[in-house]
């Protein structure tokens, strides 16, 4: 699953916990699938954030040795 | 004695007009300078007429009969040097003025650019863009002299990846227009290069003239590069100014309208990175307060859902102690009821010394029901004995 759509599944499972008529064993379900969804995405996106790092620390490298 | 060792100023400018008049050379002549300052006073006009190394002053009686020239015009004046005595001032006495060189050529030139004009040559709709980002250009100049050394030069500052290909010419005189064009036309179909610039440096009007040609202005009109013009100083219009696809004043000018800044590109290709960098980090930083801001929102709701359940328990378990209540009332009832029960038992009666007594199977509760020497069983609380009746009065 792509990071947009697991967001969009925690959005969907946010307006389902807050139906008020949920019951308990159907609640503790969503919350339990929206932790572990919150982990990938948080983990998904921390890595994301560290391929960028890389690639600009790359391009400092090219332009320290292009600009002289 | 005296007579003969002082002359009056009188004498002395006396003599020295005699000389400018007798002089023929300095008389009825036409002189050729460019006009400083030009002033008219009571219908003469008074200015100088200058070129490089020097300058003479020059008075032009009815100047109102000419077109007054602008300080800078290159003129022709017809007239004769004149010893002015009472001012003590040598001028030149001119009688008529008229543009030098302009004339016959000026003429030519507004004829042709009219001519141009109508055959569409200056439309604005055919010119051709400049490109954006130029790898060569072709120049169309002198091998000799400054332009091509100062289009270098430019060049080189602002990008050392543009090239610069010559395609030497004259550019005055016999023939000059021939080369131009032809340069102008092996550009055109020379693939290797972007545009074309077209360069002399500043010039007499005389100088200038391959450039206000026809030859050379058909070259630059049938050309399928973009085509700068650079000719002269900046205030030198020729006729290929016109045709061309963008005017430049000077040769320097024209590379640095035509050559990219490469540091200048280089800078705003990483301003851009800079920028996308914090668009980024803006993105992760957002998606992960998104993502963590939804994991809160759970939390809170999973607490009300789990305080509702909590609710719930506690409603079934008051019900719960209210059947307890009502179990112990009535475990109570029982208990009072034993209580009584037990109190009732004949054992416990027997044990206080009571006793029943039977007659056959029938419990006696009255003397009347008995007689003398009837036999009676008497329980007891180990056991039951029999009697006989001694029958006593009431």
């Amino acid at each position: 699953m792509k990071l947009e759509e697991k967001i969009v599944r925690m959005e969907e499972i946010s307006s389902l916990l807050e139906n008020p008529n949920l019951n308990i064993d159907e609640g503790v379900k969503l919350y339990e699938e929206g932790v572990v969804l919150a982990k990938d995405c948080l983990t998904q996106l921390q890595e994301v954030k560290g391929k960028i790092n890389i690639i600009k620390k790359d391009l400092e490298v090219y332009k320290e040795e292009t600009m002289e | 004695m005296l007579n003969n060792t002082y002359l009056s100023v009188t004498q002395i400018n006396s003599y020295i007009k005699a000389i400018f008049d007798a002089e023929v050379m300095l008389q009825n002549i036409c002189v050729f300078g460019e006009v400083s300052s030009y002033n008219v006073s009571g219908g003469n006009a008074y200015f100088n007429l200058k070129d490089e190394s020097g300058m003479i002053p020059c008075v032009l009686f009815g100047a109102n009969k000419f077109d007054a020239p602008k300080i800078g015009d290159m003129v022709l004046v017809s007239g004769s040097m004149n010893y002015y005595a009472k001012g003590g001032r040598l001028s030149f006495n001119a009688y008529s003025i008229m543009p030098y060189g302009r004339g016959l050529l000026y003429e030519k030139f507004l004829k042709l650019k009219a001519e141009l004009e109508e055959r569409g040559y200056f439309d604005i709709e055919r010119k051709k863009p400049i490109p954006d980002y130029v790898k060569r250009i072709g120049v169309v100049s002198s091998d000799t002299g400054a332009v091509i050394h100062d289009i270098i030069n430019v060049t080189t500052r602002r990008n050392d990846c543009v090239d610069i290909v010559l395609y030497p010419v004259k550019v005055q005189g016999v023939g000059a227009e021939q080369e131009i064009s032809a340069g102008i036309d092996f550009f055109s179909n020379y693939d290797k290069v972007d545009v074309i610039i077209v360069a002399r440096g500043g010039g007499s009007l005389e100088d200038l003239e391959p450039f206000n040609s026809e030859v050379v202005a058909n070259a630059v009109f049938r050309c399928k590069k973009p085509l700068v013009s650079a000719v002269g100083h900046e205030t030198d219009f020729t006729i290929i100014d016109f045709v061309a696809d963008l005017r430049a004043p000077t040769p320097s000018a024209a590379a640095e309208l035509v050559v990219w800044d490469k540091a200048l590109k280089v800078e705003k290709v990483y301003s851009e990175m800079h920028k996308i960098d914090n668009k980024f980090n803006l993105c992760i930083v957002n998606n992960t307060n998104k993502v963590l801001g939804l994991v809160e929102g759970y939390e809170r709701d999973v607490l009300r859902l789990l305080d509702k359940f909590k609710a719930k328990i506690e409603v079934s378990t008051l019900k719960l102690q209210n059947i307890d209540n009502l179990i112990n009332n009535k475990i109570n009832a029982v208990d009072r009821l034993d209580f009584n029960i037990r109190k009732l038992n004949p054992q416990n009666i027997a044990k206080m010394g009571y006793s029943k007594i039977l007659k056959g199977s029938s419990v006696v509760v009255s003397i009347n029901d008995l007689n003398n020497d009837d036999v009676v069983g008497l329980s007891l609380i180990d056991g039951t004995i029999k009697a006989k009746v001694c029958k006593e009065k009431k």
